[in-house]
């Protein structure tokens, strides 16, 4: 391999901007877990239904990426509320709830793809470029994609730390029952964070369209990315899957470039077995500073602060 | 009653007549039950993860045939032919099972299909292990033919013979530095490596000729080729049955790759796959491809073909859809020479025959001298090496790099 600064920097730019990217689909999944305790299996497919929902958009409608891709999300946004009143809710009170909403998601992942495999068939669609320039072999829709995934985690960062609706989730997080206790309407409140999850899926789903293609499978990748993220960055920690989906594209990206592209998918595994083990290695070894750790990666120090 | 002897005559008499009455209504008067149909049993990919799409197309082109053969009265003297189509999603695990079916619960007398060269291999063993005969019309690896069993032949080209069309194509370009770029199938990774072998094994004159493999799933190949470009490669020939055919063109485009080095897909989809342009746009300018079929050297039947798929279908007629057309129309002419739907009966007769194809005539020759994948394999062979030069040019109107004659 012949190594030369500027290739390093180019690479290491790229992988930074996809890292962002995947990491909107770790921001949602950890969302998810972190207030309801649920793990989406479904995650994918709704990341899926934003790239379908852009495509629909732009070619069907002619409407400009940049309203197609808001309104794709409000879409995808109104389909998780949806979900979470008629499929999630139902179970959350009976014994076992969580074993059940996590089979239902499963179920709900499939019926989406089979779905969309009858309605739209199982074709390959691009929306076409979003902007059509080229900077240092960085193209112009990876850098909108870059640009609006910056804008979304700010925003949600926003919401949890400065409105009410992020005080309740806050709650949730810390504990339901109390939460419910002091007034915190849980039905209202886990309906919008399942709606905001998803639509961290579908917003990935509508940036990544024109660069990846549209396709009734391409959620399964970005699903596999998503619980590769939270794995290394924490389960539960907003701020983690931030760093965690930035670290994985790092490595990914430099793994690839620098050794060989077949392993690929390898090298965020071997990141999570590592600093799983090192979580584990330091909790024997010093616990203050796992402590130290975990306080600045969870979820619920990134909702105090 | 006393039963006497004139009773019983009676009675005799009349149990004659009724038995002789309802013979002769069967044997006369009764309608004739219809012939038993022929079944044919087909496997391929109609759900994810394989490739439904291709898999799809080919189910169609078996259709076809079935409707042309049945038209035309059937075999064995009027008998239709019945397809028994099964979904492998691709996968080979899938394979025992559904020739369990075919052979056990169908009854076939012979299977064809398959797009996935694993899947094809995992049919054919396990056809080999209940001896039905199996006619594969896509399985290019040269994995399908190592067991060398007598029930197993090949419709379509090998790798092998994809790997000797890119050596020839690299030779008469007098490529130096070369980058094979492959899935990690068996599809990819053998095709690299068998152009690699020949070119080895032939003592062409490279620099270098480096082989790098990537997930077939991957999306994101910006980061290979840019360590790739700084290798300063003459030629990257990349692989894929996936989404990395079209990502690989599209993003080496936007890294400016085109400029520096020749763009060549090693297989076709660049010439019949329906959302080429729509997804590689601009990108497939410049690129270099072969094609197993041209226009202007069509027998009649291949262009009616081709107005067919385009008049039923609206797509344009990939080649492997011809093979499976070919299949499945060989397999019928096959059954009328051997006069029986015997597995065993139809594979002698694919042996020592000579069909007719839709393009060109058909012949299962075995040549294990030239390579161990040369085995039962239709000994047909047409190619050009073209070159897209315009904006969703048709791919009959690119322009022809390495002729025919060039080739062979």
């Amino acid at each position: 391999m012949i190594f030369s600064l500027p290739l390093f920097f180019n690479i290491l730019l790229i992988s930074i901007i996809y890292g962002l990217i995947y990491s909107l689909m770790g921001m949602g999944l950890t969302m998810i877990f972190g207030i309801m305790k649920l793990t989406n299996f479904a995650h994918g497919d709704f990341y899926m239904l934003g790239s379908y929902f852009l495509f629909f958009l732009i070619t069907m409608f002619n409407i400009p990426f940049y309203f197609a891709i808001p309104l794709s999300m409000a879409t995808v946004f109104v389909l998780g509320v949806g979900c979470e009143v008629f499929l999630l809710r139902p179970v959350r009170e009976i014994e076992r709830s969580l074993e059940y909403a996590l089979l239902i998601t499963i179920s709900l992942g499939t019926i989406i793809k089979k779905l969309v495999i009858i309605l739209v068939g199982p074709y390959k669609y691009t929306p076409g470029d979003f902007v059509s320039f080229t900077i240092i072999g960085i193209s112009g829709n990876e850098v909108i994609a870059c640009v609006t995934a910056i804008i979304m985690i700010i925003t949600v960062h926003t919401t949890i730390k400065k409105t009410s609706t992020g005080r309740f989730w806050r709650a949730m997080a810390e504990d339901k029952f109390i939460a419910k206790v002091v007034g915190v309407n849980i039905n209202r409140n886990s309906s919008y964070a399942f709606g905001v999850s998803t639509m961290l899926a579908g917003v990935a789903g509508a940036l990544i369209a024109p660069i990846f293609y549209v396709t009734p499978l391409n959620g399964n990748l970005a699903l596999v990315k998503g619980y590769v993220i939270i794995a290394i960055g924490g389960l539960g920690s907003f701020i983690g899957s931030i760093f965690g989906g930035i670290a994985l594209g790092i490595t990914e990206g430099l793994g690839s470039a620098f050794y060989n592209p077949a392993y690929k998918d390898v090298y965020g595994f071997i990141l999570m077995v590592i600093v799983l083990t090192m979580k584990s290695w330091l909790g024997e070894r010093s616990e203050i500073f796992v402590e130290k750790v975990k306080n600045t990666m969870s979820f619920r120090w990134w909702l105090r602060h | 009653m006393k039963v006497t002897r004139l009773h019983v005559a009676v009675i005799a008499i009349v149990e004659a007549i009724i038995i002789l009455g309802l013979t002769g209504y069967i044997f006369f008067l009764a309608p004739k039950p219809p012939l038993e149909e022929v079944r044919i049993g087909i496997s391929m990919p109609l759900s994810p993860p394989g490739d439904y799409l291709g898999g799809k197309y080919q189910v169609e082109a078996y259709k076809l045939a079935a409707k042309e053969i049945n038209e035309a009265g059937g075999v064995l003297g009027g008998r239709k032919i019945s397809l028994c189509i099964y979904d492998d999603e691709g996968r080979p695990e899938l394979a025992e099972g559904i020739v369990s079916r075919l052979v056990l619960e169908d009854k076939v007398c012979a299977i064809v299909g398959s797009w996935h060269s694993s899947v094809a291999v995992a049919i054919a063993r396990t056809a080999d292990k209940y001896e039905m005969l199996y006619l594969s019309s896509a399985a290019s690896t040269d994995a399908y033919s190592e067991l060398h069993s007598p029930w197993v032949f090949r419709q379509c080209m090998s790798d092998y013979d994809c790997c000797i069309i890119n050596k020839i194509f690299i030779e008469a370009r007098g490529y130096k530095r070369i980058i094979l770029m492959s899935e990690d199938t068996d599809f990819g990774i053998g095709t690299a490596e068998t152009i690699k072998e020949i070119l080895d094994e032939a003592n062409y004159p490279y620099e270098y000729c480096e082989i790098v493999i990537f997930p077939y799933d991957a999306k994101d190949f910006k980061v290979t080729l840019l360590s790739i470009r700084e290798k300063k490669p003459d030629v990257l020939i990349f692989t894929s049955g996936y989404d990395a055919m079209f990502l690989i063109p599209k993003q080496a485009y936007e890294l400016g790759l085109h400029k520096e080095m020749d763009i060549v897909s090693e297989w076709d989809p660049p010439a019949w796959h329906p959302n080429w342009w729509p997804l590689v746009g601009e990108a497939s300018v410049g690129i270099y491809f072969p094609i197993y079929y041209h226009p202007d050297v069509l027998t009649e039947k291949g262009a009616s073909l081709i107005r067919l798929f385009k008049e039923e279908l609206k797509v344009e007629l990939p080649v492997y859809d011809v093979w499976a057309f070919d299949a499945l129309k060989t397999v019928a002419q096959a059954i009328d020479i051997a006069g029986s739907t015997d597995p065993a009966a139809i594979a002698e007769a694919l042996r020592e025959n000579e069909f007719s194809g839709a393009f060109s005539k058909i012949r299962f020759e075995t040549h294990l001298d030239i390579h161990p994948g040369y085995w039962q394999k239709n000994a047909w062979c047409m190619v050009w090496w073209v070159q897209y030069t315009e904006l969703n040019q048709h791919w009959t109107e690119a322009k022809v790099i390495v002729t025919r004659e060039q080739l062979y």
